[in-house]
């Protein structure tokens, strides 16, 4: 009987489909994998973004939980500048 | 004083029309110039170009871009340029532009820049051909970023890249990846040919703050790190004009 997959290839499957899918082209998402969930971390432009995020990576799943705890981006403007020496 | 404002990493895609627009509503009481440091769409597609020119449009100050990483992804760097000069932007790769900010010339160097690593633990273009490529790119990009900056006669230099140029702003990302991240020889190239200030992106999981070892001020302006629309930076010294 074949072993399961060790979960560090299943993280890297979907870091990578992260990266190649168009609606998502994020390299910086960190995926954190158990026997029970999968966790996500990081930043996405757009709330548009997040919600791709989440349908990129629930067919690769396998059965796990998925914890999407990426952050949409704050494009508030800033309160100062610095000055520069 | 000059205000320079910056960001990167805002990854313009067809789903973020009107998203950096409403913030950048106060730039031209703030800032003097806009620097955008790379990675300015989602995945290269020059159709999200459109959406990006839409933002920046009439801000009032004017606009320095560098390509990214991601800004390549689609295999049409050139066509990603010509989108954004027809929409008013200034694109450099190993090339500089002079904005004149009310008398003073503000010499802008930039260039997308490239991996490596950092002194003491960096890629070296020695045995398969792919890694003589891998570095040889990032050393001419690199004399290129020297020879733009050397040849500014300005009275302040900002060299602009996507890549890092040092390792402090890389502090928090994962020690594995920083010769993905940037190269010690772009901080070499501008610490040789002198700069004000150094912006680059690229480096989410970064910090804001850093400085050559020749001492020259670096910011890491990618947006998850600085967290707001843009930040602003002020050079030339106190002349009563407040950089806020």
């Amino acid at each position: 009987m074949p072993e399961a997959e060790p979960q560090a290839y299943l993280a890297e499957r979907i870091r990578t489909a992260l990266a190649h899918d168009d609606r998502v082209a994020e390299l910086g998402i960190s995926v954190s994998v158990s026997a029970e969930r999968v966790f996500l971390t990081g930043d996405v432009a757009t709330p548009e973004r997040k919600t791709a995020v989440a349908e990129v990576v629930t067919p690769l799943l396998e059965g796990r939980s998925l914890h999407n705890a990426v952050s949409v981006a704050d494009l508030s403007e800033p309160e100062g500048g610095e000055e520069i020496p | 004083m000059i205000r320079v404002a910056a960001v990167g990493d805002v990854h313009a895609g067809l789903d973020s029309a009107g998203f950096l627009r409403p913030h950048l509503g106060h730039l031209r009481e703030r800032a003097d110039l806009l620097l955008l440091a790379g990675d300015l769409t989602r995945h290269g597609d020059p159709a999200e170009v459109a959406v990006l020119v839409d933002e920046v449009a009439d801000v009032g100050v004017p606009v320095v871009a560098v390509l990214g990483n991601h800004d390549h992804h689609c295999d049409q760097p050139d066509g990603i340029r010509k989108e954004l000069e027809a929409g008013g932007v200034t694109v450099l790769e190993g090339e500089a532009t002079v904005v004149d900010v009310d008398g003073v010339r503000v010499g802008v160097a930039g260039s997308k820049g490239f991996g490596g690593g950092f002194a003491g633990a960096c890629a070296t273009d020695f045995g398969e051909p792919e890694m003589k490529a891998f570095i040889t790119h990032t050393r001419c990009l690199a004399d290129r970023l020297h020879g733009a900056l050397a040849s500014l006669d300005t009275d302040l230099r900002v060299a602009l890249l996507h890549y890092s140029p040092v390792e402090d702003t890389l502090a928090g990302e994962r020690l594995e990846i920083y010769p993905f991240l940037g190269s010690y020889l772009l901080a070499e190239a501008i610490d040789r040919a002198g700069a004000d200030l150094v912006v680059h992106g690229h480096a989410h999981g970064g910090v804001e703050k850093g400085m050559t070892p020749g001492g020259i001020h670096v910011r890491n302006v990618a947006q998850p790190v600085i967290k707001h629309a843009y930040h602003v930076y002020c050079l030339g010294g106190p002349d009563g004009t407040a950089c806020d």
